[in-house]
């Protein structure tokens, strides 16, 4: 008995999740279901009602409201109760209705969508459209392409001709004048770090990981030589560039240096 | 059903199920969504039920079944990390599991980090040493404490189960 006990347990830990669970276990009060992963944003939430520059209510007929981010991200809970995150520069307008919920967004945003059968969340993003079946994902305008990550949930992504069903950990785009949307591998593990401030990696690749950090800090990570094969697994909530080569060294025991 | 009731069996069974699921599907964000999918299914279609567990348990198990054939997998079995188990151990697995989950959930949170590290994401104490700046000894403490309240938990948890 004590044999199997140990075997569940080791089961439970491999997929163990913090708060894993938190959202379905307080299902019934949909307006305050906080996420984990906007815990990690709630810096950004001070600098939010600062940037935040104006929010639209038109009482009559559907229900508008809009958002911009200027120069900081930005996150806003949205009348359903679900959340955004916005980059910079993004603008993302919300209309609600019986038949649905719609968004109208050019940028790149984080959305969190509260569960609602009836009333489906979608998205218009240029050529494409979002549906979502599920809950957390990311849409990304670059240049004239679409880019939508999955991070929770099942997200129908829709050109004018044909959709796709996404699930965690894929990516796909929309190309410009495209009509279908077409796979991609995930460029970098950590598509979200600019939102949630985290990068996590399992058994990554450490060019992989030196690409990603220095794609997003806009600097360059350089490694000394003979690494090739090495793997990182872990992960950094950190903003200083050198504090994670100073990490990623002491881990592997090589040198990293930023540029 | 009205729909209080839904909640409440949502409320008793979701955790449960999903671990159940996962025994299937291995991925806990899919477990999560077909369990919820089988809710909104008895939303929507609301059946006479006498026996809710019962239902809820088969409905989770025929959606599993149809997502392992959809992608034309050999395996239609729930498993658990090492081997195959019957349908009925996973079921009933998965009523102590999440007992154990909730376990995890309450331990002291530095020191689940270090467990999660060594058990879920394989690293060496001494790695975990080098990545959290402590020294290997603590690490390995930490480690052992934490299975240690877990073993005694599970006691509570199995002498409950045969005191039923």
């Amino acid at each position: 008995m004590q044999e199997n006990m140990d075997r569940m347990l080791g089961f439970v830990l491999k997929h163990y999740r913090q708060d894993a669970f938190d959202s379905e276990t307080k299902a019934e009060s949909r307006k305050v279901r906080r996420f984990p992963i906007w815990r990690y944003a709630a810096t950004f939430t001070a600098v939010a009602a600062a940037v935040l520059l104006f929010v639209f209510l038109f009482h009559s007929g559907p229900s508008v409201s809009e958002y911009m981010a200027a120069d900081s991200s930005i996150q806003a809970e949205l009348p359903d109760g679900s959340s955004v995150i916005l980059h910079p520069g993004t603008r993302v307008k919300y209309s609600d209705s019986k038949g649905g919920r719609n968004v109208e967004m050019e940028g790149t945003a984080l959305f969190k969508v509260t569960r609602d059968e009836s009333r489906p969340f979608k998205v218009d993003a240029g050529e494409s459209v979002v549906e979502v079946l599920g809950t957390v994902f990311q849409v990304k305008q670059s240049a004239g392409d679409v880019y939508v990550d999955v991070l929770e949930g099942k997200v129908l992504f829709a050109g004018s001709e044909d959709g796709v069903i996404l699930i965690p950990g894929m990516e796909s785009v929309l190309r410009e004048g495209a009509s279908v949307p077409e796979a991609v591998e995930n460029a970098f593990p950590n598509p979200i770090a600019w939102a949630t401030g985290i990068f996590k990696y399992e058994g990554t690749p450490l060019e992989t990981v030196l690409a990603e950090l220095s794609d997003y800090f806009g600097r360059e990570f350089i490694v000394s030589p003979d690494t090739e094969g090495r793997t990182l697994t872990g992960s950094f909530s950190t903003e200083d560039p050198e504090t994670i080569a100073e990490a990623i060294s002491a881990a592997l025991e090589i040198v990293v240096s930023v540029k | 059903m009205t729909s209080t009731e839904i909640g409440t069996l949502y409320k008793q069974y979701f955790r449960q199920l999903c671990l159940y699921a996962l025994h299937y599907v291995g991925n806990l964000d899919e477990s999560k969504d077909i369990v919820q999918e089988c809710f909104a299914s008895l939303i929507k279609n609301n059946p006479a039920l006498s026996n809710p567990k019962v239902y809820l348990y088969n409905s989770v198990r025929n959606r599993c079944i149809d997502l392992l054939r959809s992608r034309k997998k050999e395996r239609i079995a729930p498993m658990d990390d090492l081997s195959y188990i019957s349908d009925e151990e996973a079921q009933r697995r998965s009523e102590i599991e999440v007992q154990l989950w909730e376990a995890v959930d309450s331990l002291p949170p530095k020191r689940r980090e270090l467990l999660l590290l060594n058990k879920r994401d394989g690293l060496k104490y001494s790695d975990i040493a080098r990545l959290k700046g402590l020294s290997e000894n603590t690490v390995r403490n930490q480690i052992f404490r934490a299975i240690e309240s877990l073993r005694n938990n599970s006691k509570k948890i199995l002498s409950f189960l045969f005191c039923l």
